[in-house]
């Protein structure tokens, strides 16, 4: 293949830098745990807006800093290299470890006490299962938000206390007036954590070597200056950005905290220093794998496991124009030069994309990273205003975590606000309202479907069922963001999110000028086949009775495999561009999103539903009996809005079609994912590549919203020699033929990953 | 009007530019050591039995009227008695039982062709005919080949050309690229290598050649039979002054080994390892030099 486009390497600092942080034990920092208690401690009585912040500058002002060698932008979450933070107010259950002290301050108050306290029991046996529930913000930070980094970044946190005074004397309550001291406080606690690594870079370069000590110097001239005052270079931006980010990070507990459109708010600094002459374009790269390289560093539960940290590149402006720049294509050499799993790249699609992004995008999604994930502008864009969000701010849109559409800077969602598993609540139909894995009765009794008559009575009964737990679920959701306005504000954040500040309410309140809380959905397709398995099966054609099917998905198909193989194979399923199976797709998918979308949630925005499954699918499926679509009990769900694994037969175009028709507008303003799979050396030529791009555009233009192409790496093929049940649906091409992998002979097998290798 | 067809590709890349979907005809007069297809050899349905997704229910011996199949308590198959009737993948529940192909109308797969023309569009693809041999079934390819004309679309026909010519001219008007299969010039390893003479394959070439259509020969590189760099310079030889668009050197492998064994015929070529790159590398410089012509490895 010739790589015209991603020419670019690793930088030999930045290879050490990885080297060295993929060998380092992972540990635990209990710096911020111990800042925390102490300030805690001192600020008995106080308001919890002023506590929070207090801590906050006790956590920027006491905990242990240090510097890697060589590195170029500097900051860490913790006390040292891979250590997770902890966060006793958010949980205790994140550690077994808890010095006894901080155990003994935080038993009792924390977030996620505060919320299970309050769950009924129907909430939390429904939770046990993963029907619904598992709430993010019960037991964490909302996360889930872009704040404004062009704010920090252009402005400086200096601006942000005279902002913060100058809305004092409008303050008409106390509650007002401590939000504004908190920004405050949280402001100058970031401009003293930075000038800390100014003096622990100065320490340092007295006895550097001079070449290190040049560098070391030039890291205190910048953190003396950002992110307290605007930043006038591409570092100075970059340094600005890194403590933005790890501070939001610092002040909650959260994943998915994202950098908005980085390729837009960062090119004018780049663009003008390489003009300028103040810059090279080798030392702007370096500078950029500094940035991934600190992102990578950025963890919560271990090395390799991501945060969801996503980066948006590309998009329109408001006349339909490109926005894209060399800074875009940077960021996708990034992602191969690095192969860092984090942060994500999201490339937004629109009509008038360059082609050669498109094309380098491709190329990138080719080295088998998965990304960019790529999102069609026009869908999200519609969703995003068919939800009141204005035109300009919905232009702005940029991806959080996985797939969720976010207006960054003025935008607190909760968009992880519970889970729904409809293949769960199909379940539940199917029986009267009780758990097939516990025999727990976690509906409400919607009638013996022995005694419907049609198909339409069933639906019915589904709807009923979904309407109750859904229900269930905002109940959740509505608890858990209660505890977070009572117990954690977040001050620091609200600064950089509108209209906090004019509003003069944290966003845990509702300062925000939007909230758009998602609820995630988990085996939506597999409801959609187990529907459409019985619509045919039992009431159509009827070569099953309703107790035959209810009999055998008790009986976890043990005494039936013949029915289990009859649904595995009934042709109308989703995914096969089989316009009926589709339909009930966007059948099945209304009952939520209706029911999600007329509730409002605690921060004047409203619920919308999306599919972001991320490893939810192989947890819910443990929980989920035997399904009508042939699922056996405990067994993975449904990955995204894709077809069930293994059941799309007709190849990528009639998988995406079917995808396309979905009602992205009305029922996934929460975002959705479709993942597709090639194996390398279907992608190996030019003109291969070429049409995989050609592909993924017709699905946009067809309406599809989300596409993640997955090229498979040996790693996946040689795991699939080895546990052939879990890649039944793995295809593989070889020269235009297609062949499943786990079919062929061992030998065989080896041929084609032998192909795959001449790819990499 | 109906036709054998045993499938239809959807997001077929490599038989012809873009995006395209191609269709598979039944019936072959080669029976090239190597074929990717066996399923293709004959125009009538024949059965395909995988043994490990059996579970042994024996729905298939209760619909058998000939008795092929038998539990014992086993799933036995006797081949023999099979006729093709299809009675036992109907109701055979896994897909470890099913037929080959099957009649088609021009409705019923221009119904599927046509779902997948924005991909087309976008990508400049169209629909290719495949085999098995397309222009053993003339009519039926001018049919679908008119339809996909008629809504725009790109056209390729894939041929190993041992077909009378007048077939050539049924589908000619209404083809934007033939696809046509070189496997030898020396007429002695063509028949060891299909078990035909290759006289009729050149001459048809060459009438092909004259009328100005695209053409992409293709040229299949097997150990033991056209790995041979003598025999390649006598293609070149024979392709010289007279050369296609481009010519593609289809490297060997072993995917279609599952199928012989779902139809219980012998893959002779089972053990036979895919020549290396490198070698494929060298057969593509020996005759980039005797070619005026783009030379690609597939």
């Amino acid at each position: 293949m010739t790589m015209t486009r991603c020419g670019r390497e690793m930088t030999p600092r930045i290879q050490k830098l990885k080297d060295e942080f993929f060998q380092t034990p992972f540990g635990c920092c209990f710096e911020r745990a111990w800042a925390l208690t102490r300030s805690y401690q001192k600020t008995e009585g106080e308001s919890v807006a002023l506590r929070r912040a207090k801590g906050f500058y006790e956590i920027l002002t006491t905990v242990p800093l240090y510097l890697r060698p060589n590195e170029l932008l500097v900051g860490s979450r913790s006390s040292g290299l891979a250590k997770r933070t902890t966060y006793p107010e958010y949980t205790l259950a994140s550690n077994r470890d808890w010095p006894e002290e901080i155990e003994g301050y935080w038993r009792g108050k924390t977030v996620l006490e505060a919320s299970r306290e309050v769950f009924t029991d129907a909430i939390r046996d429904n939770d046990a299962e993963m029907t619904c529930g598992y709430v993010t913000g019960t037991g964490t930070g909302f996360g889930h938000l872009i704040v404004d980094y062009e704010k920090a970044i252009r402005r400086g946190f200096r601006a942000i206390i005279e902002e913060a005074e100058a809305g004092l004397p409008a303050a008409e309550t106390q509650k007002e007036r401590d939000f504004l001291q908190s920004v405050i406080i949280t402001s100058q606690a970031i401009i003293a954590w930075a000038n800390r690594y100014a003096d622990l870079a100065e320490a340092e370069a007295a006895t550097a070597e001079p070449a290190r000590a040049k560098e070391l110097l030039e890291i205190v001239r910048i953190c003396r200056k950002v992110p307290e005052y605007p930043a006038e270079t591409f570092h100075e931006a970059l340094q600005a950005f890194v403590f933005t980010h790890l501070a939001v990070h610092i002040e909650q507990y959260g994943w998915s905290i994202s950098a908005g459109r980085f390729d837009q708010y960062i090119y004018p600094f780049y663009a003008r220093d390489l003009e300028e002459g103040r810059m090279t374009e080798d030392e702007a790269w370096e500078l950029l794998l500094s940035l991934w390289m600190k992102f990578m560093e950025n963890v919560h539960d271990g090395i390799g496991a991501t945060l969801f940290q996503n980066f948006t590149i590309g998009g329109q402006d408001a006349d339909g124009n490109d926005m894209s720049n060399p800074l875009s294509h940077l960021c996708l050499d990034a992602i191969a030069a690095t192969r860092f799993i984090q942060p994500a790249v999201t490339l937004r699609w629109h009509q008038n994309i360059d082609p050669d992004l498109w094309a380098h995008a491709m190329e990138v999604i080719a080295q088998g990273m998965g990304m960019p994930a790529l999102f069609h502008d026009d869908v999200i864009m519609a969703e995003l205003e068919a939800n009141g969000v204005s035109h300009e701010d919905a232009l702005n849109y940029a991806i959080v975590g996985c797939v969720e559409p976010a207006v960054p800077g003025k935008e607190q969602a909760m968009t992880a606000g519970g889970h729904l598993n409809p293949t769960k609540v199909l379940e539940l139909t199917l029986t009267n309202g009780k758990s097939l894995t516990t025999g727990k009765q976690l509906g409400i009794e919607t009638g013996d479907p022995t005694t419907f008559s049609n198909f339409e009575e069933f639906f019915a009964a589904y709807t009923k069922q979904m309407q109750y737990i859904a229900g269930l679920n905002l109940q959740a959701a509505q608890i858990a963001s209660e505890s977070q306005m009572r117990l954690v504000p977040c001050p620091f954040t609200s600064s950089l999110l509108d209209n906090c500040i004019a509003r003069r309410k944290d966003m845990v309140d509702g300062g925000t000028k939007y909230s758009l809380s998602g609820v995630c959905i988990i085996g939506a397709t597999n409801a959609v086949d187990g529907m459409m398995n019985i619509k045919r099966l039992v009431y159509e054609k009827k070569r099953y009775t309703m107790q035959q099917v209810i009999t055998a998905l008790q009986e976890n198909f043990e005494n039936d495999e013949i029915m289990r193989q009859v649904m595995l194979h009934q042709p109308d399923r989703f995914g096969n561009d089989v316009q009926e199976a589709d339909e009930m797709a966007n059948r099945v998918y209304a009952v939520h999103a209706e029911f999600n979308s007329m509730h409002a949630d605690s921060r004047g925005g409203h619920y919308t539903s999306g599919v972001w499954p991320v490893n939810t699918h192989v947890a819910s499926g443990h929980h989920t009996g035997a399904s009508p679509d042939g699922r056996k009990s405990g067994t993975p769900l449904v990955d995204g809005v894709g077809a069930v694994q293994g059941i799309d037969v007709h190849g990528p175009t009639a998988l995406l079609r079917s995808v396309a028709s979905l009602n992205n507008v009305e029922h996934w303003a929460g975002g959705n994912t479709c993942n597709i799979k090639f194996s390398a050396s279907a992608v190996r030529t030019e003109n291969a590549l070429e049409n995989m791009g050609r592909l993924a555009e017709t699905f946009m233009r067809l309406g599809g919203q989300e596409l993640q192409i997955n090229v498979v790496d040996n790693a996946t093929l040689l795991d699939a020699q080895e546990h052939p049940e879990n890649y039944q649906d793995l295809v593989v091409r070889v020269a235009g033929y297609s062949a499943y992998f786990t079919r062929l002979s061992r030998d065989v097998q080896n041929e084609v990953i032998s192909r795959n290798t001449q790819d990499v | 009007m109906q036709g054998s067809i045993f499938d239809i590709q959807r997001y077929s890349s490599h038989d012809g530019p873009g995006i395209r979907s191609t269709v598979f005809f039944m019936g072959c007069p080669l029976r090239c050591r190597w074929c990717h297809n066996p399923e293709s050899f004959s125009m009538a349905p024949g059965l395909y039995y995988t043994p490990e997704d059996c579970i042994g229910c024996g729905l298939c011996a209760a619909s058998c009227e000939k008795q092929a199949h038998r539990l014992a308590p086993g799933h036995q198959f006797d081949r023999s008695l099979c006729i093709g009737c299809g009675k036992c993948a109907e109701v055979c529940p896994t897909g470890a039982l099913k037929l080959t192909g099957r009649p088609h109308t021009v409705d019923e797969v221009w119904e599927i062709l046509s779902r997948d023309i924005p991909f087309y569009a976008s990508s400049g693809g169209g629909v290719t005919l495949s085999g098995g041999e397309v222009l053993l079934q003339p009519e039926f390819a001018k049919a679908l080949l008119t339809r996909g004309k008629d809504a725009g679309l790109h056209t390729a026909v894939d041929t190993a050309g041992a077909v009378p010519w007048e077939a050539f001219e049924t589908v000619l008007p209404l083809a934007d690229l033939f696809l046509y299969d070189i496997k030898a010039v020396s007429p002695a390893l063509h028949r060891r290598a299909t078990g035909l003479e290759n006289g009729r394959i050149l001459e048809n070439y060459q009438r092909l050649r004259a009328t100005g259509v695209p053409i992409w020969v293709r040229v299949p590189i097997i150990p033991g039979y056209t790995d041979d760099e003598v025999e390649l310079l006598r293609i070149a030889e024979f392709l010289k002054g007279q050369e296609p668009q481009r010519v593609e050197l289809l490297r060997f492998h072993r995917m279609a080994e599952s199928k012989y064994r779902a139809l219980g015929l012998t893959y002779e070529l089972a053990d036979t390892a895919p020549p290396a790159m490198e070698d494929m590398e060298r057969y593509r410089a020996l005759i980039e030099k005797e070619l005026n012509c783009d030379i690609l490895i597939g």
